[in-house]
């Protein structure tokens, strides 16, 4: 296995990158990334593939004729089409295009930016699209960076409507257009160069000999943050943060000392704890899972949540608790089942090196932190790690931690209901359900990209295909929202039908695991057989392909009343008649069948 | 290492050849994948390796083993 440096010197990635080329391509994860550019790129070809290769992938870098944009996107016989791309970077500043658009920004005090913005918006978002629809690939489009030398110099910001407040607001239009097309992402260009430092980013002499704009010293940063940015499409985000209890929320071993001996607080050396667990309540502001694996008195560890008055992070914040003498791996499974997620979302935070070798060990799956000795370091080393990087964030994300605190009241409800009757009553449930629309892709790409257990079929469709499918007359796919007396549960089933002649056939089938056992699937599957019936289908054939996670719905079909039709490539095939109409469960209340959208 | 090992390295690291076979007529017309690309990545590469900075006009300039190797060490002693 090559070691690659931390921080290899200009000449050393060339070197890595050709013993990359011939010792690791097999080992590496394919990424075929092409970039279109305002400015030569050229240079970031060796620094890709090292900076690739450091984190699993095998870069194969395609360079467009830098300022083309539209016409290789656009000409079928392009180079840019001449082999399969997995993603499509745009990178185009507005002072590529115009030279004089920041240093003659007062010339008419901003108009010919705001023209100029605009417009290239308008290509960026045309060209986005036009790539996703040809190739069903997605594409990164990179925003607007803030110039180290700015028309006012350092007074710029004080002029409300000057290039500084200007260029933020395009991004933010920017953003806003890229958010509801589904499989653009932006590329966040000008935070990268703003967190390089802007003045370093360009050297005046490559840019005015050869226009090269971003400097050699600059480019590792950069292909580092590319290929973060392009990780987080490929791989899914983690759910939970487990977390240790002593030297790592607090200094100090509370078993040991009692709560006074712990270090937590405003001042050194406790302020190191405290500012580590700011940022991990700013995961779960965002939807991330935090659990405990400890090993330590539960009595003793849960009274520094109760009483120590320095704590940030409540009891009540925790998701799931293993406080016990149990190895963590054996810890972090249970969390796993608890949750109801799979052992490879979750993350570890744990200042002991040898804990964090028994995870590595136990249980390789889950990711493992690298936490520095020094607890200062703690809130950057949570900062840098790119297990929760996400593109998006959907409503339901940042609900999601609420909803988990919420299921453990409803699972101490249905501890004390008389029957399951009795208790699916008395959640108050209540539907809607409908077809697709650009309210709900988003969604709904998310839960086909990503639910793994109550998924019949575990196809994963591309945003682009389930846009496509969606509005395609032969293809119906619907979706279903739950709500109930502890909240709203949000958008938690997707079905896709596919009419073949008189047949509609069930291409996917899923739901969130947060919603079972509450025979949601019985309203969902009536739904469906509603939407069958009226796409002029006499039967549902559903499809149920066994993986390694979905053994929970291997009997889905036959509870819901469906006849074995036998197999399919590689499953197993279900038929129900249509003609008849289903029966929808008493215990969830039906509150819409609208063909609009969904009132979020 | 001696600037001159030092150079090589870097030749050798750029190019993907041996830096002891480099010759002082060595150009972008002898040497493979002395392109406009590889030689800005050579200028910097250099630039990082002896921790010295080349004027822009002298860029353009440095198109011989020979040519590099009597800048580099100027600039070298005249950084001391």
């Amino acid at each position: 296995m090559l070691t690659i440096p931390l921080d290899p010197r200009p000449a050393e990635y060339h070197r890595l990158a050709r013993e990359i080329a011939v010792l690791e391509r097999s080992s590496l994860e394919p990424l075929r990334v092409a970039m279109l550019s305002s400015f030569t790129l050229d240079f970031l070809r060796p620094v890709m593939i090292v900076e690739g290769a450091r984190v699993g992938f095998g870069v194969d870098l395609f360079l467009g004729d830098f300022g083309q944009l539209e016409q290789p996107i656009l000409d079928s016989n392009s180079t840019l089409h001449g082999s399969p791309r997995d993603v499509l970077v745009l990178a185009f500043q507005p002072t590529d295009i115009a030279p004089g658009a920041f240093d003659r920004f007062y010339d008419t005090r901003g108009a010919s930016l705001d023209t100029l913005c605009a417009e290239l918006a308008n290509r960026l978002l045309h060209s986005a699209r036009a790539f996703r629809d040809r190739t069903g690939r997605p594409v990164l489009v990179a925003n607007f960076a803030t110039p180290a030398t700015l028309p006012l110099g350092p007074f710029d910001a004080s002029d409300p409507t000057g290039l500084t407040h200007r260029l933020a607001a395009h991004n933010a239009e920017l953003a806003e257009r890229v958010y509801t097309e589904p499989d653009v992402y932006i590329w966040d260009y000008a935070g990268l160069v703003r967190e390089a430092g802007s003045s370093n980013w360009s050297d005046p002499r490559l840019q005015l000999l050869a226009r090269v704009v971003v400097a050699p010293e600059s480019q590792p940063a950069m292909a580092r943050h590319l290929v973060r940015t392009i990780a987080a499409l490929r791989r899914p985000p983690a759910k939970c943060l487990v977390l240790d209890l002593d030297n790592t929320l607090w200094g100090g071993v509370v078993g040991d000392g009692g709560l006074q001996g712990l270090q937590l607080g405003d001042d050194w050396p406790g302020s190191a704890y405290k500012a580590f667990q700011r940022a991990v309540l700013g995961l779960r502001d965002r939807g991330i899972l935090l659990a405990l694996a400890s090993k330590n008195d539960e009595a003793v560890a849960s009274e520094v949540f109760r009483s120590h008055p320095e704590m940030l992070i409540g009891w009540d914040d925790l998701a799931a608790i293993r406080i016990n003498w149990e190895p963590k791996s054996i810890n972090l499974r249970a969390i796993a089942a608890e949750l109801n997620i799979g052992t490879d979302t979750l993350v570890l935070f744990d200042d002991n090196p040898v804990e964090r070798a028994e995870v590595r060990a136990g249980l390789p799956e889950a990711s493992v932190i690298e936490v520095p000795s020094d607890p200062t370091g703690y809130r950057n080393a949570l900062f840098a790690s790119s297990y929760f990087d996400q593109l998006g964030l959907s409503s339901e994300d940042r609900d999601r931690s609420e909803m988990y605190r919420v299921e453990r009241t409803r699972t101490i409800l249905q501890q004390e209901a008389p029957s399951v009757q009795d208790f699916l009553d008395s959640l108050e449930m209540e539907a809607e359900a409908g077809p697709a629309g650009s309210e709900t892709l988003g969604r709904i790409a998310q839960l086909v990209g990503k639910t793994n257990q109550f998924n019949l079929t575990t196809r994963r469709h591309s945003p682009a295909d389930l846009k496509r499918m969606a509005e395609a007359d032969d293809t119906d796919v619907v979706w279903m929202r739950l709500r109930d007396r502890f909240g709203d549960q949000g958008l938690i089933a997707v079905g896709i039908l596919e009419r073949q002649e008189e047949d509609a056939h069930l291409d996917t089938l899923l739901m969130s695991c947060r919603v079972m056992n509450r025979h949601v699937e019985h309203a969902m599957i009536s739904y469906l057989r509603e939407r069958g019936a009226a796409m002029g289908c006499h039967r549902l054939i559903g499809e149920y392909r066994p993986t390694a996670k979905n053994h929970m719905v291997g009997d889905l079909f036959a509870e819901m009343g469906f006849a074995a039709h036998g197999r399919s490539d590689d499953g197993t095939l279900w038929e129900i008649s249509l003609t008849e109409v289903s029966a929808w469960p008493a215990h969830i209340r039906r509150i819409d069948d609208s063909e609009g959208e969904p009132t979020i | 290492m001696s600037a001159d090992k030092r150079l090589r390295q870097v030749f050798a690291d750029v190019f993907g050849i041996e830096g002891d076979s480099v010759k002082d007529d060595d150009s972008p017309d002898t040497i493979d994948g002395w392109d406009s690309v590889a030689h800005l990545t050579l200028v910097f590469a250099l630039e990082a390796e002896f921790t010295i900075r080349f004027e822009a006009q002298h860029i353009p300039e440095l198109v011989s083993f020979r040519a590099i190797r009597e800048r580099v060490t100027e600039k070298e002693q005249a950084a001391g």
